[in-house]
């Protein structure tokens, strides 16, 4: 995406992520051959940083590249902001974006030395393991058993400006393999989807383009919510995406609905839902906004069977939600 | 007990192929599928494996050609109307028995007179014959998938494929690039050769768009890995959940059908499609309603969405007694209809079923917009639904007298030749030549130096009406149908248009009528049917109607102090009832026509006026020539029949003038309440104007007959 915002006065360098999901899918080699491609189009390209092992085969493409050499400290290798600023290339390549620098380093995280030669103006293109990001740390940990210490935010990888999977036809891999590699598949979606929305959102273009998913759950003390949250939890289970659960503040409530309701929210929220209390004179407006701010594609609601002459003419809430809620599906419960 | 009856179920279960499929997945042409596929069956080749070309088309053969490929099984040619086509030789590689076949592009539709209609038919024979298959397909190309495609880039994907045939691969290998390393092919002229020989339109080389797309491909390629995980690990519990979808002929349809396949795939749940129609027999659903239901079932099951046709006379009740009964979770609805409900109709059936569906989750799809416009899904009052393809192609160099005989070659085939349609290799339309035309040029001139580049053509999502507009206004036969690439898709005839418009028009007369638009056709609706159309507008404009008698009884004294009023009564009241329907009338068809908008109101009002007020002195004065006349000759109306003939003149003015101006003006009011315009029938006009009429009548009389007869 291009991403025009400058920090400074000056342009933001563009980030280029190498995602993998297993050592050996050959990210290095994949992000050493496109460095040496941008150097024969003429671009300023060194390299920031090597593993500490380098393979024949990725010796012989950097051969030609300069090096920036890593600073050694205490055996960790950090990279030399100082020395690349100065040498202010167009690219600079850096193998490895979790490592956690030494104490008395300019910054505790390399994913720290890289926001500084982003805003400096310098293109990054780096390669990272799907178990070093911190929000997959554990669910890869569950599949493979291993946990590795030093992490890098989700939200440094959601501002990658580009991002790409290596990936290698499943046939060969292992139960495990293929596992990741779904997960490094739906993770690299995500972050192509933050930046679709940042590039929206920058160009004032009202959403409609998110290819993402995303559920909310309207409960009331009334409404069959257990049957809710469990439905919209397996839901967003099986299409990988978040769900939010709100109530809209009413002020009738009895003491006991209150209670009621309390306990439903606490519910949804221990299962990991996002959950919020709505203000407005309106549910029905006060949900809709709700929904097309935090781009909602699937409305869950609880509808009274009680049904009185006048709903039976003229239609209920949950019939005029439905009529005005055109962009987005509205499921109704039963209760 | 419960009176449905089931007519059919179509179970769709594909047989397992027994060759393996493997899809090369991409975003878009120019991600390097085809270099990917055949680097791979290069290497399967070198390592011995029995590897043959089943499809790739020239152009990759030709970038390739100092590769080592593996053989090439000769396709098909087919003479198409622009040369020729080449398809896939089906028959050729199965007597050849490889034990790998390479086919370019799954997506492909074939050329007219082939075996099957499209390309993937073709692999699934190969696979049941046991070849493994290496193919290519885009994330557009996926049935399941064309709305989401619509919304990002405003293209209607016509080539696409079932979802099931990418859940049965074997396996799916996402092709990928960066959106802004594809720009860079792009810039660099590799992607444009690849993009024309696929026919991908340009407008989606942008890279929001192309960003979205990958996103897409992604997400797809990552539920493709997890169902055929699942599948593998037996954990796959089809059946636990079961989705009812509700048929109609409404054209939100086809896009429930795809949604519904789509989170049925995600969630595991089995998918049934239900029509319910309350005819006496499906054959006697009225005809172009049936045939966008048959389409509609025939989708479905295109889809692989077992179909159900039932017959009630609550098809509300119905679909949720059915869903009750087969043990569904989820009923899949359309929207309410855009218009907003007239309370007197009741709840539409979506608000029934919600109504009804005491156990049952009820989900109302969305309707994606895009720049402020919703989609067609399937698309019914766009130019693209009423097209045909049946069109005569010429290629621009060819000579007027091959020209001729080209003409006279494919004649025979199409119902529709005034005009011949000049297009390049890419289907670009470059021009159109009439017969005339060409029976009057050279001979040996060229097609390209005769035919007329200044002609008209229309997008596909032209609004039908628009075109049956644009075809009258300009006298035209026919017109070329463009996507936004510029290739032609097919025309419109005029015939295509008057059949749309016979309907269209006999559903605007039944409203102006005072009734709600039948069912069928006039002869075979049932009597109660008929009489329930038509009792309920009757029974409002009676009650509207006895506000006459309320305003009778408020000028009672007068009319017995002067019975002579009564005399002229319905002569006045329904003067005006008649000039506000003819008034009334006039506007819905200028509307209809499109003559006249919403904002055209007070230009309306001032003609209206001065021919209301032309009309009331035309009949004032013929009541007024009556009154005389009738004195002359026999002194009817005794000695005060000159304000008496004043009175009648004046009222017959005011009435007229009111009839025509509120006749004129409800259309308008109408509309602006998001209404039909069309419902403001006659009738209605005519009792609103009885009301007022009687009431301007006995005031002009009470003015003037004051001290007089009064």
């Amino acid at each position: 995406m291009p991403d025009e915002s400058a920090v400074g006065g000056q342009m933001r360098g563009r980030l280029k992520v190498f995602l993998g999901y297993a050592s050996g899918v050959g990210k290095s080699y994949r992000m050493f051959d496109e460095a040496r491609r941008r150097k024969e189009r003429g671009q300023d390209v060194i390299i920031g940083a090597l593993q500490p092992r380098v393979p024949d085969e990725i010796r012989t493409l950097v051969s030609s590249s300069e090096v920036v050499p890593t600073l050694d400290s205490g055996g960790v290798p950090v990279i030399d902001v100082e020395a690349i600023l100065r040498r202010r290339p167009q690219v600079c390549v850096v193998d490895g974006l979790a490592y956690d620098n030494p104490p008395g380093s300019r910054n505790a995280h390399r994913w720290q030395d890289i926001e500084e030669l982003l805003a400096a103006g310098i293109n990054v293109v780096g390669s990272v393991n799907l178990q070093f990001i911190d929000d997959q740390r554990d669910a890869v940990a569950r599949i493979t058993g291993k946990t590795v210490t030093p992490t890098i935010p989700r939200s440094f990888l959601n501002g990658a400006d580009e991002i790409v999977i290596v990936d290698i036809p499943s046939e060969a891999l292992s139960e495990q393999a293929i596992r990741l590699r779904e997960m490094a598949l739906l993770l690299s979606a995500d972050v192509i989807e933050a930046g679709l929305q940042r590039y929206l959102h920058s160009h004032g273009i009202e959403s409609g383009l998110g290819m993402r998913e995303k559920f909310l759950v309207c409960l009331t003390p009334h409404s069959n919510a257990e049957r809710m949250i469990a439905s919209g939890l397996r839901n967003a289970g099986r299409f990988h995406c978040d769900l939010l659960v709100v109530y809209v503040e009413q002020s009738h409530l009895t003491p006991s609905e209150r209670t009621q309701l309390e306990n439903y929210l606490a519910q949804a929220r221990s299962a990991g839902a996002h959950v919020d209390v709505l203000q407005g004179q309106d549910p029905i407006e006060a949900i809709l906004k709700y929904a097309r701010s935090h781009s909602v594609t699937q409305i869950f609601v609880g509808h009274s069977l009680k049904s009185n002459p006048w709903t039976r003419i003229f239609g209920s809430p949950v019939n005029r939600l439905i009529r005005s809620a055109r962009d987005m599906d509205v499921r109704v419960f039963p209760h | 007990m419960f009176a449905s009856s089931l007519i059919e179920i179509m179970p769709t279960m594909p047989s397992v192929p027994k060759g393996r499929l493997r899809i090369y997945f991409g975003y878009a042409a120019g991600v390097g599928k085809t270099y990917q596929m055949l680097a791979d069956a290069t290497d399967m080749a070198k390592h011995g494996a029995d590897v043959v070309i089943g499809f790739l088309d020239s152009q990759a053969r030709d970038n390739d050609a100092e590769k080592d490929l593996p053989g090439i099984i000769p396709p098909l040619r087919f003479a198409t109307r622009t040369g020729t086509a080449e398809e896939i030789d089906v028959e050729a590689i199965l007597r050849r028995r490889p034990k790998v076949c390479l086919v370019d592009e799954l997506a492909h539709s074939n050329a007219a007179g082939s075996a099957r209609a499209k390309r993937w038919e073709d692999v699934q024979i190969l696979l049941n014959a046991g070849i493994d298959v290496l193919t290519t397909m885009n994330v557009q190309d996926l049935a399941s998938l064309s709305d989401q495609i619509w919304q990002i880039t405003g293209l209607h994907i016509r080539e696409t494929v079932p979802d099931w045939v990418l859940q049965q691969a074997d396996e799916v290998v996402m092709v990928d690039v960066t959106p802004r390393a594809l720009m860079h092919r792009l810039e660099r002229g590799v992607v444009h050769a690849k993009r024309a020989a696929t026919g991908t339109p340009a407008e989606i080389y942008q890279e929001p768009t192309l960003v979205a797309l990958r996103e897409l491909a992604i997400r797809q390629t990552a539920q493709a890995l997890e169902a055929r995980q699942e599948g593998r690990s037996g954990q796959a519990e089809r059946g636990a959940e079961r989705i009812l979808v509700h048929v109609s002929a409404n054209p939100a349809t086809a896009m429930l059908l795809r949604r519904a396949r789509r989170v049925a795939d995600y969630l595991h749940a089995t998918c049934i499609a239900v029509c319910v129609h309350s005819e006496r027999s499906f054959s006697s659903i009225p005809e172009p309603v049936r045939q966008a239901i048959e389409r509609h079932l025939q989708f479905a099951a295109n889809l692989q969405i077992e179909t159900v046709v039932l017959q009630d006379k609550n098809p509300a009740r119905a679909l949720v007694e059915f869903g009750r009964q087969h043990d569904v979770s989820q009923l899949f609805l359309s929207r309410p209809a855009k218009e907003r409900r007239r309370w007197f109709a009741g709840l539409d059936f979506t608000d029934r079923v919600v109504q009804q569906a005491r156990d049952l989750e009820v989900t109302v799809i969305a309707e994606p917009i895009r720049e402020g416009r919703a989609p067609s899904a399937y698309p019914e009052d766009e130019a693209g639904a009423i097209m045909h393809s049946g069109f005569v192609r010429l290629p621009p160099d060819m000579t007027v007298d091959e020209a001729i005989g080209e003409l006279r070659r494919q004649a025979a085939n199409f119902e529709m030749i005034h005009y011949a349609y000049v297009l390049d290799e890419s289907q670009h339309l470059l021009g159109i030549v009439s017969f005339r035309d060409l029976l009057s040029a050279q001979r040996s001139r060229r097609v390209r130096e005769i035919m007329r580049k200044d002609y008209l053509s229309i997008p596909e999502d032209m609004d039908q009406r628009d075109v049956a507009r644009l075809l009258a206004q300009k006298r035209l036969l026919a017109v070329p149908v463009v996507d936004p690439g510029g290739h032609m898709v097919g025309i419109v005839s005029s015939n295509d248009i008057l059949s749309m418009v016979q309907q269209a028009a006999s559903e605007t007369i039944q409203k102006i009528g005072g009734m709600e638009a039948l069912e069928g056709p006039y002869l075979s609706v049932s009597l109660r049917h008929m009489v329930q159309k038509r009792a309920g507008w009757l029974a409002i404009l009676f009650v509207g109607e006895m506000l006459t008698a309320t305003a009778m009884g408020y000028f009672s004294d007068e009319v017995s102090r002067a019975v002579v009023l009564a005399l002229f009564l319905p002569l006045i009241i329904s003067s005006g009832g008649n000039s506000g329907s003819q008034a009334t009338t006039l506007v819905i068809r200028a509307m209809a026509m499109g003559e006249l908008k919403l904002r055209d109101w007070w230009r309306v009002v001032a003609r209206e006026v001065s021919t209301g007020l032309a009309l009331g002195v035309i009949l004032g004065v013929i009541g007024i020539s009556r009154i005389l006349v009738w004195q002359g000759v026999r002194g009817t109306y005794g000695p005060h029949y000159l304000v008496i003939a004043a009175t009648i003149g004046c009222s017959l003015v005011g009435v007229v003038l009111f009839g025509t101006l509120s006749g004129s003006m409800l259309p308008f009011v109408l509309r602006r309440c998001g209404l039909d315009p069309a419902s403001a029938s006659a009738p209605f006009v005519a009792t609103l104007v009885d009301v007022t009429g009687l009431i301007i009548y006995f005031t002009v009389a009470s003015i003037i007959l004051r001290g007089t007869v009064l």
